[in-house]
């Protein structure tokens, strides 16, 4: 016991971080409804913030727009120069430093509230995700444009030398006195935050407008000024724990978002409301953790599956299991939709035009161009799984990429190991992903909305971390680099390197292009279908209302497992294409970072339709919107921050997406040709009743 | 919740007013809730946006050379353009016969053809290094400052990739489908395997100089040119040092949980077997591990005689000091790579007593080849390179030796055919690393240009080297090849 004991002690730490991420999720939770994927991230802006100060007395400041930048783009002068970093004199003290940081912390909050989620509080929850993941990309990817990727600073622990070389004998282990005092604040700011929210008035106002924002608005209490002080006070707390916890951990751009799977297992369990639940289960979850891992060496029968990191999975399905409808329903007035599911009617003309100038490009185009169109209909494959069940079904799913990743190393598997030929064996991976998409459908068919949201992304890290490490059926040992040769049929090979007689000198040559634009005019037309089948009505009657459904004779649990099937069938088939695109595939490519990004553009592009599908497609790594975009304003470095930025002000401005934009501009087109008509015909009709009036003289 | 009952009318100005029946008092707004006009709306989404992306563009000095998925074509300032504080970055130039003159030659002949120099670096993404092309760009200019590659000006073409394998693959297959793109330096990318497929023996073979990350085995491709050691023999000399210079009989090795860590992992085992055997007690670990000090106690760091750090990553250096700090091990030593290597890490102390394996002398603070690297980027206002940007350096003065070779063998501007010649003769003294190498190494290993590795120590402040430069016969690594 005595090895084990001491793993549950060491675990203190570890338990703090996840416990402090958790009480702050519960926090932005309570006060505005949200559950916030950027909290990590705030962490992390906030703790390099804190050793810029401390080691250079540089404050940072993120990349702002220039709203001078096109003046000065045509006269070739520069007018506004905002600085990288303010210089704030030589390296601050520790405490300075950090008053200094979480001052930028409450600014960040209060910046967050005012200008992103207060116009999104009466928004469905996809909205909200989409908005937080924008949030947290560019917050992250401003961390690496300011700070560099080459080494992080070095942070002066606040924690006094004595605390931390000190030790303590509890039952005859020795346990460093620091991981307590870590503990020891985390369960003190629990503390306080109970209190708060139990005895003050903040915490009174704050949880009346949880309850029923409109019953507190009509006594008097702002939700919105209770949400902005909340979303403060969040941020504060994400920055102070990210200062305090920073020696112990890894300082990089994205450690603290990745700490946010435990943490929300833990805040789940507590539904989002429970300071003390979520913090204590945060805990647990850090022990228990390390006690599998401690029974991986102790047993040797115990699997090498990294069950340590597939535990929040576990604890978040068995807490919405156990609890159904996880988190509470708050009382906010919600008056924001899901965007419209347009139907796609079959325009062969149209299609065709597209068809043929997508072709092409593919075999005409420059390499780069073939490349872009090419990246982009895989991208749009994997959209349209997304269009699938969340567009049509409503379900949030944050684990596409990971059967994309499902059914690449199962390409492998079932082409390069044991010899299955083309077709078979993409559809046989295919058909593996269908199954864990299925898996996956499970939890959604007890909870909906942003509890499925967290599912899903637990989801996607058992995936990665169950079938792609350790043990896992899909590695190989010593060489997790899984390669597999063109896809060929009857002597005839369209990989990327196949040969074409038109460039077939450049790779890609067009031969893979135009085979996936075959896979992927199908994969159109089967959505396009199953949104006009009864089964796509029944879906959007899922999507409306799933108890109206039901009571019109939907099968919903039927309804939801077929949408998961369909959806992680298409993102298998983008998986094996892009897989035979890249020539081999890497396990970490399906990180749960990026499961976050494929849906927030696919959200961009517009989740409800086909056409939405294909603009995310663009969008998508090396698309040929990216590119294009590239040789336009050659964004470099600065992609992914204005991506993420594009995210938030989609999600505010337009929550159709770029589809839904389209669409207006379009209607607005056609109304004004409609009312030009109108007012044409109006003077044909008033000249002509003029002239009638007139008439022929007696 | 009962559905409101609201309409739309004129608002203030050209905004619009939401009016509910049922909606209680918002603020000062009454009973109704003021709506932005849609244009509005609009309009100031599209300002942000575009002001953001413009400021991206030019709203920075250090950008300007950004590029994408479908990069951007840079080219380094000429002579001419050189900062006039120039020269003074060449004044610590050692004499070495590779490294530049010390004064500025004179501006090239304008006729002699520039050098196309194609760079994929990875800039974008939440795991990049966009401060490597910068300061690759200043080692350009440096170069093109001094008269560039025997008259020949350097021409930077950069291709930026993000952290996918799409827009790596993107920019090797720019380059591979590019004639003019004869040579490709790879300053830093971690989606290894489509590049090396694009431009490697495999694809358009054309000669790679630089270093692939991740992607095993790292530095270790042939076709690739490069004076990292790479992870292996980094990794072999730890354990050599370990086991038969410190005495190590037990070793706790907390391995990255990633695809290059597990195959390290194997390897490391190899080696110990080789070495005549030492227990080893591996612990995988990864950079989204909230405390290191559950992992160390079930590596067993307080009963072993060192502790292996097999992660490549500067970041685990802190936590694993702060976490044998907290179980009271400070003072077994730690093996491993150059990562950890650093003057931040020196003056914080964080290294202090580990043993870190290095190509170069780089970290050694009083060499000068190391100084005029300095010197460089202080002249051009810039902080002097570290972690992976300080190894991109190296193998940026590599890069130039070598076209030295190569431009001298062609008469001109070197083809794919004369760079590789000219890497595959090159043998002499590199920047900061030993004192002779060869290039290339040992049978399939063929482009291991530096296979020299030396253990330094921080002690009391200082660095310290424990021995001389270990020439590492890579032949050794052949049976990892299966």
């Amino acid at each position: 016991m005595g090895p084990y004991l001491q793993q549950i002690l060491l675990s203190s730490g570890a338990g703090a971080i996840f416990a402090a991420l958790a009480i702050g999720l519960v926090l932005t939770y309570r006060s505005s409804g949200l559950i916030n994927f950027a909290h990590g991230a705030i962490a992390t802006y906030v703790a390099y913030t804190y050793t810029s100060l401390q080691s250079s007395g540089d404050l940072p400041v993120p990349p702002l727009p220039n709203p001078l930048a096109p003046v000065e783009g045509v006269f070739g002068v520069e007018i506004l120069d905002f600085p990288d970093f303010v210089d704030l004199g030589d390296g601050w003290n520790k405490w300075p430093a950090l008053a200094g940081a979480l001052a930028v912390a409450a600014l960040l909050g209060l910046a967050f509230h005012f200008l992103v989620f207060r116009a999104l509080r009466y928004q469905p929850p996809l909205t909200k995700v989409v908005a937080s993941i924008g949030l947290m990309l560019a917050l992250q990817s401003a961390v690496v444009i300011r700070f560099g990727g080459s080494r992080p600073p070095p942070i002066e622990p606040l924690l006094p030398p004595s605390v931390r070389s000190s030790t303590v004998d509890v039952l005859g282990t020795i346990v460093p006195w620091d991981r307590f005092v870590l503990l020891a604040v985390t369960l003190g700011l629990t503390a306080g935050l109970w209190a708060l929210f139990r005895w003050t008035r903040f915490g009174l106002h704050t949880r009346a407008a949880a309850e029923n924002e409109r019953y507190a608005t009509l006594m008097g209490i702002s939700a919105d000024r209770q949400a902005a002080l909340s979303w403060m006070l969040a941020a504060v707390l994400a920055g102070f724990v990210g200062i305090l916890v920073a020696p112990t951990t890894s300082l990089t751009p994205f450690n603290f978002t990745l700490f946010i799977v435990p943490a929300l297992g833990a805040a789940l369990l507590a539904r989002f409301t429970s300071f003390w639940v979520a913090a204590v289960g945060a805990v647990g979850l850090a022990m228990a953790q390390n006690v599998l891992l401690y029974a991986e060496i102790d047993h040797g029968w115990f699997p090498d599956l990294n069950l340590d990191a597939v535990l929040p999975f576990a604890v978040i399905v068995v807490a919405m299991m156990a609890r159904g409808q996880v988190l509470p329903p708050r009382g906010a007035v919600e008056t924001g939709r899901l965007p419209q599911a347009f139907p796609s009617p079959w325009r062969p003309s149209l299609a065709l035009t597209w068809v043929a100038l997508a072709a092409a490009v593919v075999i005409w185009g420059p390499f780069d161009y073939r490349a872009g169109v090419t990246n982009s209909m895989i991208g749009a494959i994997l959209a349209l799984s997304l269009v699938v069940v969340t567009g049509y079904v409503g379900q949030i799913s944050l684990a596409q990429l990971a059967f994309t990743g499902v059914a690449a190393a199962g390409l492998a598997s079932f082409g390069a190991d044991a010899g299955i030929p083309f077709p078979l064996a993409p559809l046989l991976a295919a058909l593996a992903a269908t199954a864990f998409g299925l898996l996956l459908a499970l939890p959604a068919l007890r909870v909906r909305g942003a509890s499925l949201a967290i599912a899903t992304l637990a989801s996607a890290l058992a995936i990665d971390e169950l079938l792609f490490r350790g043990d896992g059926w899909f590695r190989i040992e010593g060489n997790p680099n899984r390669s597999f040769d063109d896809p060929s049929m009857f002597g005839v090979e369209f990989g990327p390197t196949s040969s074409f007689p038109i460039n077939g000198d450049e790779i890609p040559t067009p031969a893979f292009g135009l085979f996936v634009l075959v896979v992927l005019v199908l994969a159109c037309g089967a959505v396009i279908r199953l949104r006009q089948s009864r089964l796509g009505e029944q879906m959007l009657a899922v999507r409306a209302n799933e108890r109206a459904a039901a009571a019109a004779g939907v099968n919903v649990a039927g309804v939801k497992l077929a949408a998961f099937g369909i959806a992680a069938f298409l993102a298998g088939i983008a998986g094996a294409l892009n897989g035979y695109k890249l020539g081999s595939i890497k396990i970490d490519s399906f990180s749960v970072l990026a499961n976050l990004s494929i849906l927030a553009f696919a959200y961009l592009g517009g989740i409800s339709t086909v056409t939405g599908a294909l603009y995310a497609g663009t969008l998508f790594a090396s698309g040929i919107g990216v590119v294009l975009g590239e040789e336009l304003i050659e964004l470099g470095r600065y992609e992914t921050y204005v991506a993420g930025v594009a995210l938030i002000v989609t999600a505010v401005v337009n929550p159709q997406g770029i589809d839904g934009f389209d669409r207006q501009q379009r209607e607005r087109v056609k109304r004004w040709l409609r009312r030009r008509r109108a007012r044409r015909a109006a003077r044909l009709t008033a000249a002509s009743a003029a002239a009638g009036a007139q008439g022929p003289g007696p | 919740m009962p559905p409101l009952n609201c309409k739309v009318g004129p608002g203030p100005g050209r905004a619009r007013r939401m009016f509910c029946d049922d909606l209680p008092a918002k603020g000062e707004e009454g009973d109704s809730i003021v709506l932005i006009t849609q244009s509005r709306r609009w309009l100031i989404a599209v300002c942000t946006v575009v002001a953001l992306a413009a400021a991206a563009c030019g709203g920075d000095d250090s950008d300007d050379n950004g590029g994408g998925a479908a990069p951007a074509t840079t080219t380094a300032a000429p002579a001419a353009e050189a900062p006039d504080d120039e020269p003074a970055a060449t004044t610590a130039a050692p004499a070495t016969t590779a490294a530049p003159a010390a004064e500025p030659e004179a501006p090239a002949e304008e006729s002699k053809p520039p050098i196309k120099m194609a760079v994929i670096n990875q800039e974008d993404g939440l795991y990049a290094w966009p401060e490597v092309s910068e300061n690759t760009r200043i080692f350009v200019d440096w170069i093109n400052a001094n008269g560039g590659i025997d008259g020949h000006m350097l021409e930077m073409d950069l291709c930026t990739s993000g952290d996918d394998p799409e827009s790596a693959q993107a920019c090797a297959q720019r380059f591979a489908n590019d004639d003019s793109a004869e040579f490709v330096y790879i300053a830093t990318i971690l989606n290894s395997a489509p590049v090396y497929e694009a431009l490697g023996p495999g694809g358009a073979n054309k000669p790679m100089i630089g270093q692939m990350l991740w992607d095993v085995p790292d530095s270790l491709q042939p076709g690739l040119y490069s004076t990292d050691p790479g992870l292996l023999p980094l990794a072999y000399e730890a354990i050599r040092f370990a086991v038969e210079e410190d005495g190590a009989s037990s070793l706790a090795v907390l391995v990255d949980d990633s695809d290059i860590g597990e195959a390290t992992l194997a390897v490391v085992d190899y080696f110990l077997s080789t070495l005549g055997g030492a227990t080893l007690t591996p612990v995988k670990i990864n950079m989204g591990q909230a405390d290191f000090l559950p992992a160390m106690t079930r590596a067993g760091v307080a009963d072993s005689d060192g502790l292996v750090l097999l992660i490549a990553e500067s970041a685990a250096c802190q936590p694993t000091r702060d976490a044998m700090e907290a179980l009271g091990v400070g003072d077994v030593p730690a093996y491993l790579g150059d990562w950890c290597v650093g003057e931040e890490f020196r003056t914080s102390g964080t290294a202090e007593g580990w043993r870190m394996v290095t190509g170069g002398r780089g970290a050694l603070t009083n060499d000068p080849q190391a100084q005029m690297v300095r010197d460089v980027y202080e002249a051009a206002g810039a902080e002097p390179p570290a972690g992976l940007a300080f190894a991109a350096t190296m193998n940026m003065d590599f890069l130039r030796q070598v076209l030295e070779l190569a431009v001298e063998r062609a008469g001109g501007v070197p083809t794919g055919a004369d760079v590789t010649a000219a890497a595959e003769e090159w043998s002499g003294s590199i920047l900061l690393g030993p004192d002779t190498m060869d290039c290339p190494g040992v049978g399939i290993w063929a482009s291991t240009c530096n296979s020299a590795a030396i253990v330094i120590s921080l002690q009391d402040g200082e660095w310290v080297a424990l021995e001389d430069f270990q020439l590492i016969d890579v032949a050794l690594f052949d049976p990892l090849l299966g």
